[in-house]
């Protein structure tokens, strides 16, 4: 996983799995990354062919965080197979999703 | 992982993948990717690979998740069936077990856990949790899509897989005995159910089909006891075990259920296990048959309602039932739960239609003993009125023309309803017609009825309340006597009416009871109105009785209208049913009115 700042944005990509081995990674990773400024987490999910309840509950859990924080995660790039789980979770309206 | 099993195919065609991996949840990632491989090999296609590859990942992360430390050593086994038309996963693990939801339910927004369930049955055609004592099977299977058309069929990706995999003969086997075990048991359920259309003892068809049970689960022996119909007691219905076991156990909830499995499962209505870490303790009498064993208790419900307790176990403490092996137990008690039930339910309405035959024979009967037409005499008329409280009843009435002269008026109560009433009735009017040489003596005629009808009636403990009146018209004077019964009411018009009868005891309580009489003039407007205590005792809506004044009353003003006898008979029937509203008739109502007319 990569993270990097884009104005207000904090965004990570670059892996191609979320689950039970990587969930409570990327939320140490996300906790450790934010600074004040950022009021947007962005995942990069174009790469992501895997994902599980497990790294759905890190989502939903950098997503509490943010709202507190008055801000929001997005998700960028979502690929079919990860589109479809968050379809049927109905959480494709909870968080923002970017189809480029 | 400790052990993969070569993927391989069997003679039927079913490729076929086992694995064996640690209790952990960075295993469950492994498992899925290899069962990835494996389906995306079979081929198929790659929504439908990576819906498997998703639905084992939770399947197995709960598994893990959820198991206790001490069994956290044990291994978890995931094994795949791939059929010509369907994918099933069996996924055997070692938690305390749970109740599937079904459906389970989306968990709200900000709830971080409780999705994989709901995954698993959203992606998945059918899903199913066996529990076992000491394992647990998660079942998932899902439809194969059709192949398109021209493209490459299942037997050869058999052909091709049947080339790439090396067969493995001890996997081979273990299938083999899996698909006749399987084969076995629903062929076992399918005559199970066509059975269950038969009428058959239920003893005898538990008998056999607890016989089948045992083969198909390699179990040793069972008991099978059945609740009672009041729900009071279990008592035996049969059991492949020798020695006394023929006692009943009381359900009462004062009893106590500590040291009996049955009892435990009938109450908490719960399997209850029993193996070498809980014993079958020294209080409960299994415990004397079947020292050494392990197994389970299974309540067995319909409709809620308790049927009964199965219990079922092997010699041996160890080999504990696998879970395919429990769901088949439960599955077979819960059949034989329904079709006890049925049974218990296709008596009970035949009961019903029987009693409601019977009581509609003996109502015809007690209705053609009530004479279709009453005599009438110049310038007399009678008329009569009728009403069970059941289909069948005690009441009686008569009147019958002696020597061209003179009448008989008779009205009797048979004490209770039903049949027995309704065959005294059908007795007493034999006996009133066989000496029709005493009607002008009413209560010598009540003597010898008494002295005939006793024995029978003090056999059956019952009893009969009558009233005999001859009636002079010539000399326009009447004798009245009476066996227990209500006296009638002369009526007047502008008068008010007077009760006339003295009462001895009923017919059937002493034999030598002497009747006496009453001789009254009849004057020319009077009326005799004879009836029964069905009529003085009915309630209205209120709860209050008519009681003999408001007969009284009520009589006073039909009476008043001067009408004939039948006139008298219908405005009194309207009076009592308005009276009576909508209440039941709780007893027979019968009365007779003597009138000018």
């Amino acid at each position: 996983m990569k993270t990097r700042t884009q104005g207000d944005t904090l965004i990570i990509s670059d892996f191609t799995e979320l689950n039970t081995t990587n969930a409570m990674w990327l939320q140490d990773l996300v906790r450790q990354s934010l600074v004040h400024t950022h009021k947007i987490v962005e995942l990069d999910l174009s790469t992501v062919r895997f994902l599980d309840s497990n790294g759905i509950s890190a989502l939903i859990s950098i997503h509490k965080t943010m709202c507190k924080r008055g801000g929001k995660i997005r998700l960028f790039g979502p690929t079919p197979a990860v589109s479809q789980i968050l379809q049927l979770l109905s959480l494709n309206e909870v968080f923002e999703i970017i189809n480029p | 992982m400790t052990n993969v099993v070569t993927p391989h195919t069997n003679q039927v065609g079913t490729q076929f993948l086992s694995l064996v991996f640690a209790c952990d949840l960075r295993e469950s990632r492994e498992v899925s990717r290899c069962v990835r491989q494996f389906l995306a090999a079979v081929p198929l296609p790659e929504d439908d690979v990576h819906a498997w590859e998703l639905m084992v990942t939770e399947a197995a992360n709960n598994a893990a998740e959820y198991v206790t430390e001490a069994k956290r050593q044990l291994s978890n086994r995931l094994e795949v069936f791939c059929r010509d038309r369907e994918i099933e996963v069996r996924l055997t693990d070692h938690t305390p077990g749970f109740d599937m939801p079904v459906p389970a339910e989306l968990p709200s927004v900000d709830s971080e856990k409780g999705r994989g369930l709901f995954l698993i049955q959203s992606l998945a055609d059918e899903v199913e949790y066996l529990r076992g004592r000491t394992e647990n099977c998660m079942v998932i299977r899902k439809k194969r899509p059709v192949p398109a058309a021209g493209a490459s069929g299942g037997t050869t990706a058999v052909v091709d897989l049947q080339s790439r995999f090396i067969a493995d003969e001890q996997t081979l086997q273990a299938m083999t005995e899996e698909l006749a075990s399987c084969y076995e048991s629903l062929s076992a359920i399918f005559r199970f159910s066509s059975a269950l259309n038969r009428p058959q003892p239920t003893e005898e068809f538990a008998a056999t089909w607890m016989r089948e049970l045992l083969a198909i689960v390699e179990a040793d022996w069972y008991v099978l006891r059945l609740a009672d119909p009041g729900g009071k007691e279990l008592r035996l219905s049969t059991t492949s075990l020798p020695g006394n076991l023929d006692y009943s156990l009381s359900l009462s909830p004062d009893a106590s259920s500590a040291g009996c499995v049955e009892l435990r499962a009938a109450q908490s209505r719960q399997d209850v296990w029993f193996d070498a870490g809980t014993p079958l303790s020294l209080g409960d009498p299994l415990s004397h048959v079947v020292r050494q064993s392990n197994g389970l208790a299974h309540p067995i419900f319909a409709d809620e309602s308790l049927v009964g307790v199965l219990t079922v176990g092997r010699l041996t403490t160890e080999a504990p039932f696998k879970a395919g092996q429990v769901n088949v137990i439960q599955t077979f008690a819960d059949f034989l739960g329904i079709q006890i039930s049925n049974a218990r339910f296709r008596a009970e309405h035949l009961q019903i239609q029987l009693t409601a035959r019977e009581l509609e024979i003996a109502s015809n009967l007690q209705r053609s003993l009530l004479p279709e037409k009453l005599p009438q005499m110049p310038g007399l008329g009678v008329a009569g009125y009728y009403r069970s409280a059941r289909q069948v009843g005690g009441d009686f009435y008569d009147a019958i023309a002696a020597d061209g002269q003179g009448l008989l008026l008779v009205i009797a109560d048979v004490m209770g309803k039903g049949v027995p009433a309704a065959m005294f009735a059908t007795i007493f009017r034999s006996h009133l017609h066989a000496r029709l040489d005493l009607v002008k003596r009413p209560g010598e005629f009540l003597t010898w009825l008494n002295r005939s009808l006793f024995s029978d009636l003090d056999r059956m403990e019952m009893f009969i309340t009558a009233q005999l009146v001859y009636l002079d018209p010539a000399a326009r004077r009447f004798q009245v006597a009476g066996a227990g019964h209500c006296p009638l009411l002369m009526t007047s018009v502008g008068g008010s009416p007077v009760e006339v009868g003295n009462t001895g005891f009923p017919l059937g309580i002493m034999p030598d009871t002497r009747y006496s009489e009453e001789i009254r003039d009849l004057p020319p407007d009077a009326r005799l109105f004879l009836f029964t205590d069905g009529v003085t005792d009915m309630r209205n809506s209120s709860d209050e009785m008519l009681g003999t004044d408001g007969l009284k009353q009520n009589l006073q003003l039909i009476i008043n209208r001067r009408g004939n006898a039948a006139q008298a008979v219908q405005d009194m029937a309207i009076m009592l049913q308005t009276f009576q509203g909508k209440e039941p008739v709780t007893d027979d109502q019968a009365f007779l009115v003597l009138a000018n007319g």
